[in-house]
């Protein structure tokens, strides 16, 4: 099986739960390299996407360009504002105000200008620095949330009776990441975000599948709890230590 | 004597938490030394890709005195210093000079230069060797006191594979690649490591993993504070004698 054969494969099975994929990834003797094999091809599709269009963006316009748009907008809206009658009763205060903003537009003006006289690479070498950088961020950021919340979920899992060891539990639960495909799309003006919305869920199901199969537990109950137990340790924190902390502040 | 390849391997298997990787290095005839060769090396590749990635930036990042001049510039001719008395307004220009300094000064050493990658080629292969010293004990002394059978070399063997995620820092070869997770496959790595050299169940493996970076983050904090207080009375010694000349 070819790596791009194997990788739909995996995909499609984590997409629809299937269990056979999950058991045979569980299974493999080097489960976590193909976990993370898995994870990896799928950041850097996701990363692909959005460091073209960075790139894409980021050679259209100068750093001068960007910030003079930028500028023509403040200024539009504040005129605006100034015709709705935001300052009618405070005329000094708009005067305040206005000689603020345009110190600051100019001042950043002035900034960008030092940038691109002071920067030896030319703007598409900046652009495609950039975007690289998106590229292989994309994996990293998610490995680490990854690991993060497997190694947290393995301590609850064995607490609950699972008997996953690190590289299974880390192998399976990385099948979380198949939906994320869909963040590649992030860049559509809202759509983006509700895509990465049922991303996010559809990959919460997956974790729970993938934990309860790890683990070998019979009800899918003791996985969740695996699972979203990370989270609901840290919301519990939240609830006992932030009035005790407010209680210590007031008292203090 | 272990050669080069064979410790890349090694340290490859590592990574990818394999078993064998773990086990060759628990039945090496000089785990601790064969470790300490891992440690080093991987802190000179990490150190070598920063000289890179430093060179990369340099080209592609502009004049930072240049920007913290203009940014002074600006800030010194702002509309709230025309409210300023003239009498006041010295005084003002150097009371914020001092800290508009300091805070670039402290910005340098986080910005990539060529000249502190070239300082990192000596330094980062000791700070990992030090922080190796340090957990590799901390964690030996933790896991004996939980029932773990490992020699001392056998815990120094295993945990220097927890380096091995290190590696992955070549990829700030391009200077604006943002590294997360480093840390948590370290310990992903050392879990494993503490097991393999120690033989004990999952729950006390943890602690033994655990344990030894909370004792370090606690000691990084506590001369961290201390760093700062004496900071602070140094700082504020120079400023009130600033201000009093």
């Amino acid at each position: 099986m070819t790596l791009w054969t194997e990788y739909v494969s995996t995909l499609r099975g984590a997409l629809a739960l299937r269990d056979s994929t999950f058991v045979e990834l569980r299974d493999d003797p080097d489960v976590f390299a193909r976990g993370l094999r898995f994870l990896v091809i799928t950041a850097l599709i996701v990363g692909l996407v959005l460091g073209a269009y960075s790139f894409i963006i980021g050679v259209a316009a100068t750093p001068a360009e960007k910030v003079s748009e930028i500028t023509d907008a403040v200024q539009e809206q504040f005129d605006r504002m100034e015709q709705y009658g935001l300052w009618r009763d405070d005329p000094e205060g708009y005067e305040d105000v206005r000689t603020a903003l345009d110190f600051a537009l100019d001042m950043a003006a002035d900034i960008v200008g030092v940038v691109e006289e002071t920067t030896s690479a030319p703007h598409w070498v900046v652009a495609l620095t950039d975007a690289l950088g998106k590229v292989l961020s994309q994996p990293f950021s998610w490995i680490a949330m990854w690991l993060i919340w497997g190694l947290a979920s393995l301590v609850i899992a064995h607490l609950l009776g699972g008997t996953a060891t690190v590289q299974q539990m880390l192998g399976t639960t990385a099948l979380v990441v198949a939906p994320h495909l869909l963040d590649a799309l992030g860049f559509i003006p809202c759509g983006g975000f509700v895509l990465s919305a049922i991303a996010f869920f559809w990959g919460l199901f997956i974790y729970v599948k993938a934990t309860a199969v790890a683990n070998r537990f019979e009800q899918v109950w003791l996985g969740a709890l695996a699972a979203l137990g990370p989270i609901l340790i840290a919301l519990l924190a939240m609830v006992v230590f932030v009035p005790i902390v407010a209680i210590l502040s007031a008292i203090g | 004597m272990v050669g080069t390849p064979s410790l890349f391997r090694t340290a490859l298997d590592a990574l990818l938490l394999r078993e064998s990787a773990y086990d060759s290095m628990r039945y090496s005839d000089n785990p601790a030394w064969r470790g300490f060769l891992l440690v080093a090396v991987i802190g000179l590749v990490v150190a070598v890709a920063g000289i890179v990635g430093a060179a990369w930036f340099e080209w592609t990042a502009p004049d930072f005195d240049a920007i913290q001049e203009t940014v002074w510039d600006g800030m010194v001719s702002g509309p709230w210093f025309d409210e300023l008395a003239p009498s006041e307004k010295q005084e003002a220009i150097d009371a914020m000079e001092f800290g508009y300094e300091l805070g670039w000064r402290i910005a340098n050493i986080f910005i990539p230069s060529i000249r502190n990658a070239l300082a990192g080629l000596l330094l980062t292969p000791i700070w990992m060797i030090m922080f190796w010293l340090a957990y590799g004990l901390l964690a030996h002394v933790t896991a004996r006191i939980l029932g773990g059978t490992g020699s001392l070399g056998v815990t120094y063997g295993a945990t220097a594979l927890a380096a091995a995620p290190q590696l992955l820092t070549v990829a700030k070869v391009v200077p604006t690649v943002q590294m997360f997770g480093v840390g948590a496959w370290a310990l992903a790595c050392a879990f494993v490591a503490l097991r393999s050299a120690h033989g004990l169940n999952t729950n006390r493996t943890f602690w033994s993993t655990v344990v030894p970076y909370v004792v370090i983050a606690l000691l990084i904090a506590m001369f961290a504070g201390l760093g700062a207080l004496v900071f602070s009375l140094t700082a504020g010694s120079i400023v009130d004698g600033g201000l009093g000349s």
